[in-house]
């Protein structure tokens, strides 16, 4: 099948989202203590603009006239959610390096809580118009759950992410704020989203109908192999014995962050796909 | 008053001949595989009680264009009198519109159209036929059958890579006081194009008289482009 979108606008989804969720988890831990998580928010606040640029790029390369890019700065169309998010991504990544630069030659300490905070803000914004621009082209499977499935995904791929990049303090964060608790509400947050975009396609039109069934039909390994079970299933499950003391949370992290990571970029890469079938 | 021009396609009076096909071909020069003005073809029943049905389809330059909300840079646009038109000179080539109108009836040009005849000297028989480039030079053209009218306003005469093109209803043509190319050609009379605001004007009777259908009516797209007439 001819792809109007191919995977580079997948990974674009993808590496966004890693960047925002690295991005959000770096600043509610420089507002809690900057000076203890310094290692944490540092890293984090480097990589996010890095993994929002290498999307760009790859977007860019897909793109038919990307010499163009720069008219949408001025030729804005305001119904058009992607007009809106070029300005966002721009603009969060302008903010983003500048606190990256400000941390590697400065540190935590000296930034400004206030840019920090706007940062987020758009970090926030950036996350939600992943789902928001699919959901705007208003095909048949990219339905309102999109926003929410698409930034809850970022938000549990780019924490995760920085766990894994700081594997010596993951467990100290873990304890401190009851990580397995708190990921797996939000990995339930995120199943019932998804649940809720299955149902809808299931029961809404003759055609939402039709996807459905080529969801289950022909995508079954990519939906719920890798998207449900590796994404969703064996961290909750992985979790979920470390709640019950059956394990510990080292020794399960990093198999369970990893999870999540692949299985964000296989919901995202299957939920853009499934569109174009429509 | 303002102008909103639409068309009518006649089913019943259709056959099937695909000269519109053709006359937008040749009117708006566009390459092998890109056709703005098309059709689809439906079959219906069980043997022996088979049917078909033939709908010549183009874009119907809805009054609540999808292609139009999506665009980041206002590329697809709509103009004054309702025409939903490109402006390729700021397409990114997101194909984002492609995947917003329902119609199927927006192309992107993968290559430069006809740039085989900039680049390709074979010839069938060796120092007996022309190869592309040399009908294009001899002709003094990018291409035999080129119409430079197309070129009219600005709009690239023929589309370069990377951006999407689609039926204009010949606004070209509309703007110098003729009918869109397609309708002219058609052997049949099957089409009848005008402004819809004009309560005189033969489109606006035409839909009175008559239960006029649209594509994909659900859609809430408010298609311009209207159907009366069966074609079986
Ligand atoms: S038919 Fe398609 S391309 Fe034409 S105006 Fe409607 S949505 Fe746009
Ligand atoms: S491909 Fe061009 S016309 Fe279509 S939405 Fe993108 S910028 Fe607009
Ligand atoms: S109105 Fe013009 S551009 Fe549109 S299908 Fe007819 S001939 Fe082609």
């Amino acid at each position: 099948m001819y792809l109007l979108w191919d995977i580079r606008v997948s990974l674009d989804l993808f590496l966004g989202g890693l960047g925002v969720g690295a991005f959000l988890m770096g600043a509610v831990l420089y507002y809690i203590d900057a000076k203890i998580y310094e290692g944490i928010v540092k890293k984090a606040f480097i990589f996010a603009p890095l993994l929002v640029m290498a999307g760009l790029v790859l977007l860019l390369s897909e793109l038919g006239r990307p010499m163009n890019v720069i008219k949408t700065l001025y030729a804005i169309n305001p119904t058009s959610f992607m007009s809106v998010g070029i300005f966002l991504q721009l603009t969060f990544v302008a903010l983003s390096l500048y606190i990256a630069f400000s941390v590697l030659t400065k540190g935590t300490v000296i930034l400004c809580a206030k840019v920090v905070y706007t940062c987020a803000i758009l970090a926030g914004l950036v996350g939600l118009y992943h789902g928001f621009l699919l959901s705007g082209i208003a095909r048949e499977p990219w339905n309102n759950a999109m926003p929410v499935i698409f930034f809850v995904s970022s938000i549990l791929a780019g924490s995760s992410l920085i766990l894994l990049l700081n594997i010596n303090s993951a467990e100290e964060v873990a304890k401190k704020f009851k990580l397995p608790i708190v990921i797996n509400m939000v990995l339930t947050l995120e199943l019932a989203a998804i649940f809720a975009w299955v149902y809808n396609l299931a029961l809404t039109t003759a055609s939402s109908k039709h996807i459905y069934d080529v969801l289950m039909s022909s995508f079954g390994v990519e939906f719920w192999g890798l998207s449900i079970v590796v994404g969703l299933i064996i961290p909750l499950t992985l979790f979920t014995l470390v709640l019950l003391g059956k394990t510990t949370f080292k020794s399960v992290f990093v198999l369970a962050s990893i999870a999540i990571v692949v299985g964000s970029f296989f919901l995202k890469n299957l939920v853009v796909y499934l569109g174009q079938m429509a | 008053m303002t102008k909103k021009y639409g068309m009518i396609i006649d089913l019943h009076r259709c056959v099937g001949c695909g000269a519109c096909n053709l006359a937008c071909k040749s009117e708006n020069n566009t390459p092998v595989g890109i056709d703005w003005a098309s059709h689809k073809i439906e079959t219906y029943g069980v043997f022996p009680k088979v049917t078909y049905t033939h709908t010549p389809t183009l874009c119907n330059h809805c009054e609540d264009a999808p292609c139009v909300r999506v665009c980041p840079t206002h590329a697809m646009h709509k103009t004054e009198e309702g025409f939903v038109v490109h402006d390729p000179s700021i397409c990114i080539g997101c194909k984002s519109c492609m995947l917003a109108d329902p119609y199927g009836v927006i192309h992107f040009n993968t290559k430069d159209a006809f740039i085989e005849f900039a680049t390709d000297t074979s010839s069938e028989v060796k120092d007996g036929t022309f190869s592309k480039k040399e009908l294009s030079d001899k002709s003094k053209a990018p291409f035999p059958n080129f119409n430079a009218e197309r070129g009219a306003g600005g709009y690239e005469a023929i589309r370069r890579a990377g951006a999407v093109e689609k039926c204009t209803f010949c606004n070209h043509r509309v703007a110098k006081g003729l009918a869109p190319a397609c309708v002219v050609a058609c052997p049949a009379d099957a089409r009848i194009f005008g402004d819809m605001n004009d309560p005189k004007s033969q489109i606006t009777k035409v839909l009175k008289e008559n239960k006029p259908t649209v594509l994909l009516p659900e859609k809430g797209t408010n298609p311009k482009v209207f159907y009366i007439g069966s074609y079986n």
